[in-house]
């Protein structure tokens, strides 16, 4: 029987995935964004439980960083959505093609 | 005081322009702008007297040297100049020449003016400096930041097809200037591998390249080359100069005459036969007969145009097809024509390309069958047409002949069928001046713009005379002005002949150069 | 002053002449232009007589060195050109010949420019080729020389184009440039080949170095070098192949063509020939070479000659055909007689010119001979002068033309390079001569007046003067002639044939001119004597034969000329219509003009346009533009990866990741 940090781990796996298949797919920027979150969080459950697992404390702190930086780039991501969207008047991923060979 | 001066005269010719091109950007009128630029470039002109009158012409040393820490100590990068007989003259011509180009400009540069004469004088420095390095690395830098002036000069104060012209500029060089640090770099390995230091001092690299096995030194040669010759520009590597010279405005066309075309000669004579006197020797055959083509090539070519400018421009690919033969003759008379050559070309050519800007600036055509007869409504415009054109022609009296004149006979020395073919290029140099002249100058006047033509304003006339009394100053005082070179070209021989390194050594004024090191560190 | 001073001070003058008209005086009156324009000339001309009779009479080389002009390491040692000049007997007679022409010329000048604005330029030009003339003859190294060479040419360039609004005259003026440009790259050639034989281009140092020993040795390269001379002679000289400048340089103002065109700038090929005398007659094959030239440029101009009828044509063609004669004279080794030639002809040839422009200055503009006639009547001076002038050309017994023609052609059979033929060529070109010269004087100042009173003021910018009655020109045009026709009388007598000299009883070994020349020629003749034995081969009978020979042709060829055109010109047309085609071939100068435009210039002119056009255009620029064309659309295809979409990136990240897993896991 799996013990509740390797269920966190494969949980956070398939949070992973979720998260990827989010920022993959989605064309809305906002929503890619939301996807990033999704994935950090999963990062975060994933040190998490390795920290329960290895029974150090090293990863509930990165966790902590990891919490701090994912604030400020919602809080920066959001601010360059909302300036592109008064540039562009669109938050579509597809419309930002000006790196395009 | 003297040998304070001659310590830091170079490093002065070099940031004195740099300096008044900041000096540029705070002025806030145009024309202080244009008064300062002028006053700049002539205080660089009597500094530069600084050389002549206190060169010593016994000595093929490069003199008034400075070497000073540069780059970290482990990569061998350092700030060396000099001057020997070989840069004298050619620094003198662009001193001369500048002051001229921005007199010219207040009447050709009517918009960006602080940007134009800024850039101007970046370039002023950048070329004095690839002219006194004797470190690759400072050459190169030099060498790369001639290009990117003239890129702007070009493509914003061009006429309409300035951004063909000026890319097409830009990528030739860049590709020969790309060929030429490959080399440089491959040098700068193979004498680590020899000596355990890395050093890029052009004068210990001498040492080491004529060491080589003589295919490495044929492939380090052709690298090289092939960079300078598109510089020059050798057949089958000029098409970029017609364009580049008809779109340029005036100015720049007579820097890129006068100058930078001299830069890819320059290179030839200082780098890459020196350098390399066996690869050169394998390949001066071929060096030899592209030259002769592009006598007899740019002379054809040059007849048949209809635009002024582009005439001219074919006319500097057949003349420096001229200088590069000299330089492969490998003998002193070669070289010494060479040499004189550049500074002639320099002056005649930079003449003409004044006068077609004269009536450019008036009719804004370059066509020639828009012209004809001015010699009626502007005398003393034809008689600087005629002094240039005769410059241009090599007759005797002017500098043009003797450089041709020593050209000529140095290749007859040692290829008498080249010198031969090469020959007729003085014939057919006749011919497209001479229809040149009959076209514009001569005739009836019959065009009724034309009519109403003013003569030269006498800021034009100033220019014009100047560089008259030049063609005719190096038509007959060759042998003094050839004196500061003979020890430097005898040099050049004993090396080249004897495929062994070129020896010269740096001549410092002065102190020691101990406090200066510290001065630089802090 | 001592003599080198003066020397330099012969040819600075003129310059300093020129430099004066051009720049400071050209809002001068024109008195002033011309009398500082004729100053110029006339003081060198004293200064040049003090010489000749001073020095160079006893005999003395005068050589001073100005400055160093190029000086540059050779070979070990150095190559050392000075800006040196030097007179010797023969570049004496010539200074005699440019400066004393030279002034009368430029006195005739001032007063046929009269009615011309601006003259200080014509006057600035006229000075500066005086100036360069000068320095042609004076150099003493082949550098000098051919400063003055080319120097010359710019000069005649200018002055040919000299009304250069008629775009006709500037194009003279170009030709003329051109042809003898490619004359120069043969001087040249020449000297570099110098250089590499002798090392150096100072006359006196080849012709020290210059042994026999040398001259065997090196054969091919004295023949090379002879002929390459030779080509520059035929541009200067205007013989064949080069000689078409010389009749359209009659564009120019006439005084031009007397001094130019006649007297001295044509003749310096025979300078130059005398000059390197010494080097020519090692070879064989140059000098025959030479001599063949010289005697078929003498016969094929005077055909020209016969049928031209514009009064300076024939003179020109004339010019050209004198020319021949001598070369001709240079090439069988009688080169002291050529330079006597060079000295009558100087004289006559000027003296015929200068009448023809007074003439033409008369006759306001008129050239064509056919609208003359009758002129003696109105133009006494002028006519009788061009009367005299014109027995010297034809070699009418006892005046200059005669002697100095028939000691050429005496050699043209019996010289050292002489051959029968030879003479058989020049005996026919002298009686062409005598036929046109006859010719051209008795249509222009005999018989009837053709003159047509009303034709209109064409010309060159000139004012409207309304005096149609022709009458003799003032004392400035008539001095001139009158002096040179006393020297067209009198110019012969130094190069007296010995059969000549022996029956008048003169005891002496030589005529005066081979005396004169005699330091100047003597390494030649030593060469050529022992090259061929005993020197010549001829006989006081054979003298006298061909003599007579060649009087009794011009007597007839003259007499013809009076019988056929006593009517007036249609006098000749019986015979021209009698030969149609040859006629008109000869009209037409034989069509070579026509020939090297189509053969030269217009492939020349097409080779140049497929240069730019296939060679430049599409060949070169096509590799520049169409290579990186290839290079971009492979890259185009590789570039559409770059879609600049942040999920393709990502998906590629994925993709890469997953396999990057699988490797490391597998």
């Amino acid at each position: 029987m799996l013990t509740l940090p390797e269920l966190g781990l494969y949980f956070s796996f398939l949070l992973f995935l979720v998260g990827l298949a989010g920022v993959m797919f989605r064309k809305n920027i906002l929503f890619m964004m939301l996807s990033v979150e999704i994935l950090l969080n999963a990062a975060n459950l994933a040190f998490v439980c390795a920290s329960k697992l290895t029974g150090t404390m090293d990863g509930q702190v990165v966790m902590f960083f990891v919490m701090a930086v994912a604030a400020c780039e919602a809080a920066i991501g959001l601010a360059l959505i909302i300036a592109l969207y008064r540039t562009k008047a669109s938050i579509e991923a597809d419309d930002l093609k000006a790196l395009r060979g | 005081m003297v040998s304070m001066i001659s310590q830091w005269i170079l490093s002065l010719l070099i940031f004195f322009p740099l300096l008044g091109a900041v000096l540029i950007g705070l002025v806030k009128d145009n024309q202080t702008a244009r008064h300062l630029a002028v006053a700049v470039s002539v205080l660089e002109l009597i500094f530069s007297l600084h050389l002549v009158a206190h060169f010593n012409a016994d000595s093929a040393a490069m003199q008034f040297a400075q070497d000073l820490a540069w780059l970290p100590r482990g990569t061998g990068i350092r700030y060396t100049v000099g001057v020997d007989g070989i840069s004298l003259l050619l620094v003198m011509l662009t001193t001369v020449l500048c002051p001229l180009v921005f007199v010219s400009s207040y009447s050709s540069i009517e918009s960006n003016v602080k940007s134009f004469l800024a850039l101007f004088l970046i370039l002023e420095s950048a070329m004095i400096g690839a002219l006194v390095s004797l470190d690759l690395v400072l050459f190169y830098v030099f060498w790369e930041a001639m290009l990117i002036p003239m890129y702007f000069i070009i493509g914003v104060w061009g006429g309409k097809d300035r951004i063909y012209a000026t890319t097409k500029f830009f990528i030739y060089t860049v590709i020969g200037s790309l060929l030429m640090l490959v080399a440089f770099s491959y040098l700068y390995y193979l004498h680590y591998q020899q000596n355990g230091v890395f050093t890029t001092s052009i004068i210990e690299l001498y040492k080491t390249a004529a060491g080589l096995p003589a295919d490495t030194q044929l492939w380090l040669f052709t690298a090289t080359a092939v960079a300078f010759a598109i510089k020059v520009p050798l057949f089958p590597f000029h098409t970029w100069l017609p364009d580049a010279h008809v779109q340029a405005p005036t100015p720049g066309s007579v820097i890129l005459a006068g100058v930078l075309l001299k830069m890819g000669t320059y290179g030839l004579m200082r780098m890459s036969i020196p350098m390399f006197p066996e690869g050169a020797h394998r390949a001066a055959p071929v060096m030899l007969a592209l030259s002769v083509i592009g006598i007899v090539y740019g002379a054809l070519i040059a007849w048949r145009q209809t635009d002024i400018k582009k005439l001219v421009a074919y006319s500097s690919v057949s003349h420096l097809g001229f200088v590069v033969a000299g330089l492969f003759a490998f003998n002193e008379l070669g070289y010494t024509g060479a040499l004189y050559q550049m500074v002639n070309h320099g002056v005649s050519t930079g003449a003409l390309f004044l006068l077609i800007g004269v009536v450019y600036e008036r009719r804004h055509t370059r066509e020639m069958s828009e012209y004809g007869g001015l010699a009626k409504q502007m005398p003393w415009y034809a008689f600087f047409f005629l002094v240039a054109t005769m410059g241009s022609v090599a007759l005797p009296g002017t500098g043009g002949f003797i450089g041709e004149w020593l050209i000529l006979n140095g290749v007859f020395q040692t290829y008498p069928a080249m010198a031969t073919v090469a020959g007729t290029g003085v014939i057919l140099g006749a011919i497209y001046m001479l229809w040149l002249v009959l076209k514009v100058i001569w005739g009836p006047l019959k065009n009724e713009e034309n009519k109403k033509l003013l003569d030269c304003s006498p800021r034009e006339a100033f220019v014009l005379a100047t560089l008259s009394i030049f063609v005719f100053l190096t038509g007959f005082l060759s042998a003094p002005l050839l004196a500061h070179t003979e020890p430097t070209m005898k040099r050049l021989q004993e090396s080249v002949v004897n495929k062994a390194a070129y020896k010269t050594e740096l001549v410092i004024h002065g102190r020691s150069q101990e406090p200066l090191k510290v001065m630089m560190d802090h | 002053m001592n003599y080198q001073a003066m020397l330099a001070a012969i040819l600075l003058i003129p310059l300093l002449g020129a430099l004066l008209n051009g720049f400071l005086l050209r809002s001068a009156p024109r008195v002033v232009t011309v009398s500082v324009a004729t100053l110029a000339i006339f003081i060198p001309f004293i200064f040049s007589c003090l010489l000749f009779f001073g020095p160079v009479n006893a005999g003395e080389v005068v050589r001073t060195d100005l400055f160093n002009w190029i000086s540059v390491p050779f070979q070990g040692g150095h190559l050392d050109i000075p800006f040196a000049l030097t007179v010797d007997r023969l570049s004496a007679i010539l200074l005699l010949i440019i400066t004393g022409v030279g002034s009368l010329i430029h006195l005739y000048a001032g007063e046929y420019m009269s009615h011309e604005e601006g003259v200080y330029r014509f006057f600035a030009y006229l000075n500066l080729f005086v100036f360069s003339m000068l320095s042609l003859v004076l150099g003493a190294n082949m550098v000098v020389t051919f400063l003055g060479w080319e120097g010359v040419g710019v000069c005649s360039y200018l002055l040919i184009g000299y009304w250069y609004s008629d775009e006709a005259n500037a194009r003279a003026g170009m030709k003329a440039f051109i042809a003898n440009r490619v004359g120069d790259l043969g001087f040249l050639l020449a000297m570099f080949m110098s250089v590499k034989l002798f090392g150096t281009v100072d006359y006196s140092k080849i012709a020290a170095a210059l042994t026999n020993e040398l001259a065997a040795n090196n054969a091919p390269m004295i023949t090379a070098i002879g002929l390459c001379l030779l080509l520059g002679v035929t541009g200067k000289s205007a013989q064949l192949p080069l000689y078409i400048w010389l009749p359209d340089a009659m564009a120019g103002p006439t005084p031009v063509s007397a001094l130019i065109h006649a007297a001295t700038m044509v003749t310096s090929g025979i300078y130059l020939m005398t000059r390197m005398s010494f080097l020519l007659v090692h070879s064989h094959t140059a000098m025959t070479t030479i001599a063949v030239i010289g005697a078929c440029t003498a016969l094929f101009a005077a055909t020209i000659g016969l049928v031209q009828n514009d009064i300076k044509k024939v003179l020109a063609y004339s010019t050209v055909s004198q020319l021949g004669f001598m070369v001709l004279g240079c090439g069988v080794g009688a080169f002291q007689f050529g330079v006597a030639h060079l000295m009558t002809h100087a004289f006559f040839k000027a003296l015929l010119f200068l009448g023809a422009g007074s003439v033409i200055h008369a006759m306001h503009h008129e050239q064509d001979i056919r609208k003359m006639g009758g002129l003696i009547k109105k133009m006494p001076i002028t006519g009788w002068t061009f009367v005299i002038g014109t027995l010297a050309i034809i070699g009418f017994p006892g005046l200059s033309g005669f002697f100095s023609k028939d000691e050429i052609l005496y050699n043209a059979w019996t010289g050292p390079f002489g051959h029968p033929l030879l003479w058989a060529l020049g005996a026919g070109a002298a009686a062409c001569t005598s036929f046109y010269m006859v010719r051209l004087t008795y249509l222009v100042f005999f018989g009837e007046s053709r003159v047509e009173h009303a034709h209109g003021h064409h010309g060159h910018g000139h004012d409207h003067h309304h005096h149609h009655e022709i009458h003799e020109n003032p004392l400035a045009m008539t001095l001139p002639l009158m002096i040179l026709a006393l020297l067209s009388i009198v110019g012969g007598y130094v190069s007296m044939p010995h059969a000549i000299m022996h029956t008048l009883g003169v005891h002496a070994n030589e005529n005066i001119i081979t005396e004169w020349l005699s330091p100047v020629l003597a390494s030649a003749k030593e060469v050529m004597s022992a090259g061929h034995g005993e020197e010549g081969h001829g006989s006081a009978s054979l003298e006298w034969g061909l003599m007579g020979a060649s009087t009794l042709v011009m007597l007839i060829m003259s007499g013809f000329a009076l019988s056929l055109y006593k009517v007036g010109p249609k006098g000749g047309d019986s015979i021209a219509n009698a030969v149609g085609g040859l006629y008109r071939l000869i009209l037409d100068k034989w069509r070579i003009d026509e020939l090297y435009q189509g053969v030269i210039i217009e492939p020349l002119k097409k080779v140049g346009d497929a240069f730019f056009k296939f060679g430049d255009r599409a060949l070169i620029e096509g590799i520049i533009n169409e290579g990186p064309r290839g290079i971009y659309l492979v890259t185009s295809v590789l570039s559409d990866v770059q879609s600049g979409l942040v999920r393709n990136y990502l998906k590629v990240v994925f993709i890469a990741m997953v396999a990057l897993c699988a490797w490391i896991l597998i």
